[in-house]
């Protein structure tokens, strides 16, 4: 995978690990496949990025998250791109089970639905660290 | 077994004739949404995504086909793997009432990704919900390989239809502005 792409993913785990819950992410994920990128195909181009999640009696078995390479990423200064920084933290709420928000009133937090070109949302909401620490504790 | 065989070489023929099924093969009489809830035991597919949010000329220019029409039929289908999962879709039968944009026939299927299959399920989250008797404006994409639709920008691409009006997250308008801002999109 490329580099910015894995950078990216690693800071926003980062990001998520200190924010005060009880739990953490490590780079396991990396080396394990489970953060991938590939082509989505014709009529989801608008995807940026996307999530699955395996679960069965309320116990997840699997965390996956796949970069869409019909866009292009970087992590830094690149114009016309997508921060995968920015994607990644959203994508690992999803791994977190945060669901999307889609009221442009929460177009702040982290876990909003949507994204735009050249975009940076490195920190997360206030609601985003309570949403977590509500499920995990702290 | 046959009979399946035979249906499926039927769909073929349709979807390599561009035409559409006014009669999906997995219709289930008793759903009546595509999107399901899952049971405890069920082993669980959750796709969660982030989006571009598309404006009302950016659908308009996405799409292949934009109408108004009624949901009349849905059915869940096994279509493809990935990682080894077998993926599920929901077919879900439209018959149009007002055809704003492009060609097709009167009733016509939309694919939908999710669905529940004997115990797995797959859930996906940004895909709009189809209720069975809704009427709602759709801007679709065609799917050249399955003869069927996609919906544009997924939830992106179904709107609501209250009191006269069409709403989705784009904004609210009445048909007559939609149809004017098709013109206009198209005469560009």
């Amino acid at each position: 995978m490329d580099q910015a792409l894995i950078d990216g993913t690693l800071a926003a785990a980062d990001t998520w690990s200190n924010a005060g819950a009880n739990f953490s992410l490590d780079s396991y994920w990396v080396t394990n496949n489970d953060v991938t990128a590939y082509n989505f195909g014709v009529g989801y181009e608008h995807i940026i990025a996307q999530c699955w999640i395996s679960y069965s009696n309320f116990i997840i078995s699997e965390a996956d998250f796949i970069f869409n390479t019909y866009h292009d990423f970087s992590w830094g200064s690149a114009y016309d791109t997508f921060d995968t920084e920015t994607v990644a933290l959203h994508e690992f709420g999803h791994w977190l089970m945060l669901n999307d928000l889609y009221d442009p009133a929460d177009s702040d937090k982290v876990m909003y639905g949507y994204i735009a070109l050249d975009q940076i949302k490195r920190d997360l909401h206030q609601d985003d660290i309570d949403g977590i620490i509500y499920i995990y504790g702290t | 077994m046959k009979h399946v065989i035979i249906n499926i070489v039927i769909l073929a023929l349709l979807a390599g004739l561009g035409l559409s099924c006014n009669q999906i093969l997995n219709e289930d009489p008793t759903l009546t949404s595509n999107k399901v809830t899952p049971h405890p035991t069920d082993d669980v597919q959750l796709l969660s995504s982030v989006m571009v949010q598309l404006e009302l000329d950016e659908l308009i220019k996405s799409s292949d086909v934009i109408l108004t029409g009624t949901v009349t039929g849905i059915g869940p289908v096994y279509r493809g793997t990935w990682q080894n999962t077998q993926l599920i879709f929901t077919d879900v039968v439209v018959e149009a009432s007002q055809l704003l944009y492009g060609q097709t026939s009167e009733s016509l299927v939309i694919q939908t990704r999710g669905g529940r299959i004997d115990g797995s399920v797959i859930i996906a989250e940004d895909e709009p919900e189809f209720r069975l008797g809704e009427e709602a404006l759709l801007f679709l994409r065609h799917n050249p390989d399955l003869g069927s639709f996609i919906v544009t920008g997924t939830l992106q691409g179904k709107w609501s239809c209250e009191n006269g009006q069409v709403i989705g997250v784009a904004g609210e308008y009445s048909i007559l502005e939609i149809e004017s801002r098709i013109s206009s999109v198209m005469a560009h």
